[in-house]
């Protein structure tokens, strides 16, 4: 069972960019021309572009790869390199056994052909004899439950029906090692769901898989390892659990400081007196790469630029361990402190603040709101409030989370959603990280981890 | 297990048969596809490969025997005219099938993997399939005119086995060409339309004035044709000069190999 399957070493692509030379006949003609006077024509209008750079890694037999990063980050690139669709600028990869590379759900499928016709043409073009798909034809029929509409042109049928056929094919097809690229994406749950558990299947049986794909809970649910890759380079290489934490950590602390009041406050004397040297946000960074960091969760906004109404104004944010520094980690035990602070405009509203607590991948985990307080009179009048909660320590997992703000008026009436406002990181403890047992289990995947009592009896 | 190694930078040599021959059940699949795809839908099915020649024989046949009344050495008309529209037919669709098979294939280009050569040759098999129903037809012509071929017929495997380099040898340069540029794409129509009358397929290659012979010496389908009607019909056999043209033909048709080599490799990175 330790035998490599895959060995590639610094494997790169390298494209030009820009406008290609001699497109056209035309262009070739000149160029050609001019080739004879110069000895490098236009050589500046071309940009290189460096799909991938020196990416090596290993895959044993048996295995399941995922492979992610973000839209351009050279997945599809390096899984064509594979598949020996494009051939790579430099590096050696060795692949012991047979590829099957399904870039393509329904590949080589043709509208005007039967669905028997294209269960052998599809199969042909992932490789199988015409013995082979013989002898599995019935099975490959009998998997995709489209017993009576063999017959049918393709074209005929629904988009579902399609991709039952087109899965069918790949899932029978005759290799050890499979590449998808994508393939999970498409149909409905129950045909993903299907898909997961018959490439979950493969690789009990010994096959080895590499799944690209952008959805993450599907690299996750395969993929015990996982390569990051961005801008062509490996990012990181390891646990899927891990490397989806420092991806989505990534993007959402891309996507935050797009915006301006993102950033860290403005308040210059906030910060001057507090350290603002943050190093305990930092994740490890690689050789290839600046460290990337998620902003301290905090936000306040310039009053022109604030958020709000005629009401109320945004004013600050802030997420931080109870009782500790704003600046330390919050770490899975502490108590969480959300602080909301708003300008009221008027004396004549209530108004109330809520958060909504996001996953990583964008799934709500809760909401919480100020509505059942029930507010003195007092608080209708103008000025600076404070509206706070603390989400007790033991529930959060180690992982990213984001909040959006639900703005309330009088109770009732929903004024104000700011989606997404900021995102922080809840973390293991340091005892935890040192600690014995953390050596042997990797970090418990999930949204939540609450501490839960448990007892064993023995009857 | 078979075991592979890729490594980067590679120039490309020669033409690995041995890969080739592997991957000889896609050749047969493709070209079984075409052909399907072609007459799926079709009522008439088949039969409209005999109706396209047909017609345009009819109207030839009208125009070069009753209005211009052109010499054919004593050949009826139609026989002669059918035997070098069969050539013809022949060479114009394999060039018009494989200069395009790499441009129409491009979608299965940049997701599979396969040599890029069993393209243009499945697209040939289901030239050579739409080939014999015409010459069946001919065949049966020559049974109604009362035609019996001579020993001329022992060439016949040989012509049509040049007919189909010649086809190749063009179509491979088109096919690579157009992949990078797409200008070839809108030449083969004209190669088509305008190469029927400069080839002798409706008139007899004596009509030309001596003066211009020799032109047609560069002519690869002259030849082929004028080989044609000497195998299946006697008269006169082709003048040694379109020997000429046969090394031509070869020229073209190695380093149109050469070159499509050359390129496959980048295929997936130009379509």
């Amino acid at each position: 069972m330790e035998e490599t399957v895959i060995k590639a070493e610094g494997i790169s692509k390298h494209y030009r960019l820009g406008k290609p030379q001699g497109d056209t006949f035309k262009e070739a003609f000149i160029l050609f021309f001019k080739s004879l006077f110069a000895r490098r024509v236009d050589a500046h209008q071309q940009k290189d572009l460096w799909a991938l750079k020196d990416v090596s890694f290993e895959i044993k037999k048996g295995e399941a790869l995922g492979i992610v990063g973000r839209n351009g980050a050279g997945k599809s690139t390096l899984l064509k390199i594979l598949a020996e669709i494009t051939a790579p600028t430099s590096g050696v990869i060795e692949i012991n056994g047979k590829v099957a590379a399904v870039l393509e759900i329904g590949m080589g499928f043709h509208p005007e052909l039967s669905g028997e016709e294209n269960v052998y043409l599809s199969a042909s073009v992932l490789g199988m004899t015409q013995e082979k798909i013989r002898s599995k034809y019935a099975e490959i029929v009998a998997f995709s439950g489209l017993e009576t509409f063999m017959d049918t042109p393709v074209k005929n049928y629904s988009s579902g029906m399609y991709m039952r056929l087109a899965f069918a094919v790949i899932a029978h097809v005759d290799a050890d090692i499979f590449l998808f690229d994508e393939v999970l994406s498409v149909g409905d749950a129950a045909f993903r769901f299907k898909c997961q558990k018959k490439i979950n299947d493969l690789c009990h049986s010994g096959k080895t898989i590499i799944l690209v794909s952008h959805n993450l809970n599907d690299v996750a649910n395969i993929c015990p390892k996982s390569l990051l890759l961005e801008n062509g380079c490996v990012k990181a290489y390891g646990q899927t659990f891990g490397i989806l934490n420092d991806y989505m950590e990534e993007s959402i602390s891309d996507t935050l400081s797009d915006k301006n009041y993102t950033a860290y406050p403005d308040d210059v004397k906030f910060y001057d007196e507090k350290n603002t040297s943050s190093e305990t946000w930092e994740r490890i960074s690689s050789q290839n790469d600046t460290p990337k960091k998620l902003p301290l969760p905090i936000i306040s906004w310039n009053p022109d630029e604030a958020p709000g109404n005629e009401l109320f104004v945004m004013k600050k944010i802030q997420v931080k361990p109870l009782n500790k520094k704003f600046d330390e980690k919050i770490c899975i035990e502490d108590d969480i402190e959300i602080n909301i602070e708003f300008e009221k405009k008027t004396s004549d509203v209530f108004i109330d603040m809520g958060i909504g607590l996001l996953d990583k991948s964008g799934v709500l985990v809760f909401i919480s709101n100020s509505k059942e307080l029930i507010h003195p009179e007092s608080h209708k009048e103008k000025g600076t409030y404070i509206s706070s909660t603390i989400i007790p320590g033991n529930i959060l997992n180690s992982s990213v989370y984001s909040l959006s703000i639900f703005v309330a008026k009088d109770k009732t009436e929903n004024i104000m959603n700011l989606a997404y406002v900021l995102s922080f990181k809840v973390e293991f403890s340091d005892e935890e990280l040192n600690s014995e047992w953390r050596k042997y289990y990797p970090p418990d995947p999930g949204i939540l981890r609450p501490k839960l009592k448990w007892e064993v009896i023995k009857r | 297990m078979s075991k592979k190694i890729i490594r980067g930078g590679q120039k490309v040599q020669g033409i690995d048969l041995k890969k080739l021959l592997a991957y000889r059940a896609l050749i047969y699949i493709f070209a079984v596809r075409d052909i399907k795809v072609q007459y799926t839908q079709t009522f008439m099915g088949v039969l409209w490969s005999l109706i396209q020649p047909l017609t345009g024989l009819l109207i030839f046949t009208f125009f070069f025997s009753y209005v211009i009344k052109v010499d054919t050495g004593g050949i009826p008309y139609p026989l002669f005219a059918f035997s070098g529209m069969i050539s013809w037919y022949f060479f114009s669709s394999l060039i018009a099938q494989t200069g395009t098979s790499l441009m129409q294939s491009q979608y299965l280009i940049r997701k599979i993997y396969f040599p890029k050569l069993i393209l243009p040759i499945s697209k040939s098999l289901s030239c050579l399939v739409e080939f014999g129903i015409s010459l069946s037809l001919l065949l049966l012509m020559m049974l109604i005119w009362g035609y019996k071929p001579g020993l001329n017929i022992l060439w016949f495997p040989v012509i049509i086995l040049f007919n189909i380099i010649t086809g190749l040898s063009v179509g491979l340069w088109l096919s690579a060409l157009t992949i990078r540029y797409r200008d070839f794409y809108h030449i083969i129509p004209y190669l088509i339309n305008f190469g029927i009358w400069l080839t002798p397929v409706f008139y007899p290659a004596t009509l030309i004035p001596s003066k211009l012979q020799f032109l047609i010496y560069f002519n690869p389908m002259a030849g082929i044709v004028g080989a044609y009607r000497w195998s299946l019909l006697g008269g006169q056999a082709p003048s040694v000069y379109y020997l000429y043209s046969l090394g031509i033909i070869l020229i073209i048709f190695i380093t149109g190999l050469y070159y499509f080599r050359k390129i496959e490799n980048q295929i997936a990175d130009l379509v």
